[in-house]
């Protein structure tokens, strides 16, 4: 609290004088400029790298606190209509944790501007020129958020009775919204840099600010980051409520921190599985916007990128997966779903071992000719699209089921129809799974390009199938079911630590994305209008990347225990 | 408070041999490093018609982008001009009924093709288009990003001509230096 | 209603209804999916154009 205090009212003069700097750029011509490798300035470290840190930390630390809230939100809307105080509480305790979440947010948001401004001055000066008045409204966005983020949390207490408490509800509707429309304007200024809009060619604004900002990606990135937050949301709560569950001895607590890591574990798969589906869309959007930037990241340079994103997101399923199988043990129903875990693991490595597999491999002479060409000639087949396509509705569907068995485990059907129902759902499984082998395989691999896109949808839509079905059939049958005991905190130690797995794998794994985002531009600042021609103008490998990565991974951990640490201390307090 | 410093220490030794775990996969990955193209002060007057093809070859492979779809099966995005004969090919596409454009010859094709992609999509190339018509995914290559001018659109049809044994059917570029 | 009297025919009967709901309703979904794309499919799913 004290920190925030003295933060906010620094926030508004250093803008506005960032904003004035800005305008100091008005009235030069409308072309975007083409500054020389001199007119950068040089600090002595790589301008790049410095960027980089600050805007991860920020986009992570900002992912969090646009997530908590919504969820905070709906559980407390859970506690109001099922009138349980547990959910209540939890809300609170959620949103407590990453109070401290939204001060480095800004933090980290006012270091990246002056680092942009003052690295990047012609770059900054042009954007600030094309978005015009945006960056006001993003300002007073801001300022609205951090209003209405007191005002929700400060008045818990006060606003808890009946009527009075909708209005509570209502305030943190506005905070998730105010926190929603600051994301969609800073997703304008980076999709505006992918794939420029509302400009001509050499960078003349023609259109208004909404043409500016609707660009082709904008949408796309809109949808994929706000699932995404959740997501992560879920993640790093999750492992707050594994930490405290490790470090109670009593059982009540130990209840209480296994009952919300199930929560938070629960609301991070469930948003994590349509995201796959959001990142194809952005992809997709990409290739219509630019073959070329399409192929740079997916069949160029960055390909192998996407081999180490199969293996974050192994992991993240996974763990969510493991998380779920030792849950089970919370409940003695679970004893008749065991047998299907094997075959969920199975599906899980195979599915990933075929997403893992690359393409195109780096040879010498020798080992092509030993080959017989730069492709495995069994192996070969499995490093494209629709393989991959395959493998990943299958993991998906994997995941669900999973899901599904868990959410059963405590319940003895009770309705007649249960045995249709039961071969109804076994059935969607079974056909849903082989549509999307043999539409993969057949029009993946047996028609033209335009036939073996479209059958993407088909996979998608399968998956999807199985999901709302099992939702629906199940939430019908479980009407009267016989609940069987179930214990909160009856759950291995070891099972926490996917808990942890979860966060990490998702942190780094943004922190990947972000590479490939900024890199697909190649040397262009905005794609085809405004070159780079910093010294840092190339993209550069991997293993750089992967350090980089590592470095903010690694800073934003420290950051979340300091933001826990606090947390914990206003407890005591 | 020891309790807790433990499972912190446990909790923070797991995190950090995962993100290393993630870092050895970069490190044990092909490391390419992007290149951002040089600009390049070319003599267009003495240019002779090797180097012309060689630089044809060279924008082929680099800034036109060309190469970034035009690969083989089951990669290619597009037709594998490299290993298609363009004058035999071209004659095909002319006598396609569906030929709408201008072209007369191998040279004027390419440079229609590259110049205007949707004059002509090739059987089997397409994308679906918006109005449900196929059309073609091949950007104009003297539009931004590659911004190729009309000397280098030579420069690469000299090129896709001369591989096959075909003779260049384009004008050397005499005068202004670039 | 399931009871002890169940016999095997009604079970396999489920079975098969329920798996032929199944084939059917992703039959059909292939088919919308692809023409809602403007790409229509023969009746044995090939591509019709």
């Amino acid at each position: 609290m004290s920190i925030s205090l003295w933060v906010k009212p620094l926030v508004l003069p250093l803008l506005l004088l960032l904003l004035g700097m800005t305008g100091l750029a008005w009235g030069v011509d409308g072309a975007a400029p083409q500054p020389l490798r001199g007119d950068y300035p040089d600090i002595g470290i790589s301008s790049r790298a410095v960027v980089w840190v600050l805007a991860q930390l920020h986009l992570f630390f900002g992912a969090l606190i646009l997530a908590v809230p919504l969820f905070v939100l709906v559980i407390e809307f859970l506690g109001i209509i099922t009138g349980d105080q547990r959910y209540d509480d939890m809300a609170r305790e959620f949103l407590k944790i990453s109070l401290v979440g939204f001060t480095l947010t800004a933090i980290f948001g006012i270091i990246l501007t002056i680092a942009l401004f003052g690295l990047y001055p012609q770059l900054m000066s042009y954007l600030a020129r094309v978005f015009d008045g945006q960056w006001l409204v993003y300002l007073g966005v801001f300022l609205l958020e951090n209003i209405f983020l007191y005002a929700y949390y400060y008045s818990w207490d006060r606003l808890r009775e009946g009527r009075q408490k909708w209005g509570h509800l209502g305030l943190g509707v506005m905070l998730n919204l105010s926190g929603v429309a600051i994301m969609v304007l800073a997703n304008a200024w980076v999709t505006f840099m992918m794939a420029p809009s509302g400009i001509t060619t050499d960078g003349t604004v023609v259109g208004d600010i909404w043409d500016v900002m609707h660009g082709p990606l904008w949408h796309p990135m809109n949808l994929h980051r706000f699932i995404a937050n959740i997501a992560y949301g879920g993640a790093v709560v999750g492992a707050y409520a594994a930490f405290k569950f490790l470090s109670s001895r009593d059982l009540a607590a130990r209840a209480h921190y296994d009952w919300m890591g199930y929560t938070s574990n629960f609301i991070a798969i469930l948003a994590f599985l349509p995201l796959p589906f959001a990142g194809y869309w952005l992809m997709a959007e990409i290739y219509a916007y630019s073959q070329q930037m399409g192929i740079t990241a997916m069949g160029g340079i960055l390909a192998w990128l996407f081999i180490i994103q199969a293996v974050l997101i192994g992991t993240i399923l996974l763990a969510g997966n493991f998380y779920l199988w030792s849950g089970m043990s919370r409940s003695e129903g679970a004893v008749r779903y065991q047998w299907l875990i094997k075959y969920i693991a199975l599906v899980l490595v195979a599915g990933f071992l075929v997403w893992v597999t690359p393409h195109t491999l780096i040879l010498t002479a020798a080992e092509r000719a030993a080959l017989g060409g730069s492709h495995h000639p069994v192996l070969g087949p499995l490093g494209i699209m629709p393989a991959k396509n395959i493998a990943v509705n299958l993991m998906l569907i994997a995941t669900f089921l999973s899901f599904q068995l868990y959410r059963r485990a405590d319940k003895v059907v009770a309705v007649p129809w249960a045995a249709a129902g039961n071969a109804l759902m076994t059935a969607i499984y079974l056909v849903a799974i082989a549509n999307i082998i043999f539409v993969g395989v057949y029009y993946g691999y047996f028609t033209n390009t335009v036939y073996k896109v479209g059958s993407s949808v088909i996979q998608v839509v399968s998956t999807l199938v199985v999901i709302v079905s099992g939702i629906i059939i199940d939430s019908l049958m479980f009407k009267n079911a016989k609940k069987l005991p179930s214990h909160w905190g009856q759950v291995s130690n070891r099972s926490q630590y996917a808990l942890f797995a979860l966060p990490v794998a998702y942190t780094w794994l943004m922190g990947l994305m972000g590479y490939v985002r900024s890199s697909v531009k190649t040397h262009w600042h905005i794609y085809g209008v405004m070159k780079d021609n910093s010294p840092d103008n190339y993209i550069p490998t991997i293993g750089y990347a992967g350090n980089m990565i590592t470095l903010v991974t690694v800073l934003f951990l420290l950051g979340l225990l300091f933001m826990f640490w606090i947390a914990d201390r206003r407890v005591k307090a | 408070m020891s309790e807790s410093r433990q499972v912190l220490a446990k909790v923070l030794g797991f995190s950090l041999g995962l993100i290393f775990l993630f870092t050895l996969v970069t490190w044990l990955s092909p490391q390419m490093e992007g290149e951002a193209p040089q600009e390049q002060i070319i003599k267009l007057d003495t240019l002779t018609q090797e180097e012309f093809v060689t630089l044809g070859e060279s924008l082929f492979n680099g800034r036109g982008a060309c190469a970034l779809c035009h690969q083989p099966p089951p990669v290619g995005r597009a037709p594998d001009l490299r290993k298609l004969n363009m004058v035999t090919v071209t004659a095909e596409r002319l006598a396609d009924a569906n030929y709408q454009g201008e072209a007369t010859d191998a040279a004027s094709y390419l440079r229609e093709s590259m110049l205007e992609p949707g004059r002509y999509v090739a059987p089997g190339w397409g994308m679906m288009g918006s109005e449900g018509v196929i059309i073609s995914p091949m950007p104009a290559v003297d539009k931004p990003p590659m911004s190729l001018t009309p000397v280098e659109v030579d420069a690469v049809i000299a090129y896709l001509l001369v591989k096959d044994g075909n003779p260049v059917t384009v004008p050397l570029p005499g005068g202004e230096a670039r | 209603m399931l009871t002890k009297k169940t016999g095997i025919a009604t079970l396999v009967m489920i079975w098969v209804g329920a798996l032929a709901v199944s084939l059917l309703g992703f039959y059909l979904l292939n088919h919308g999916i692809m023409s809602m794309q403007g790409l229509p499919l023969n009746l044995d799913l090939t591509p019709a154009q």
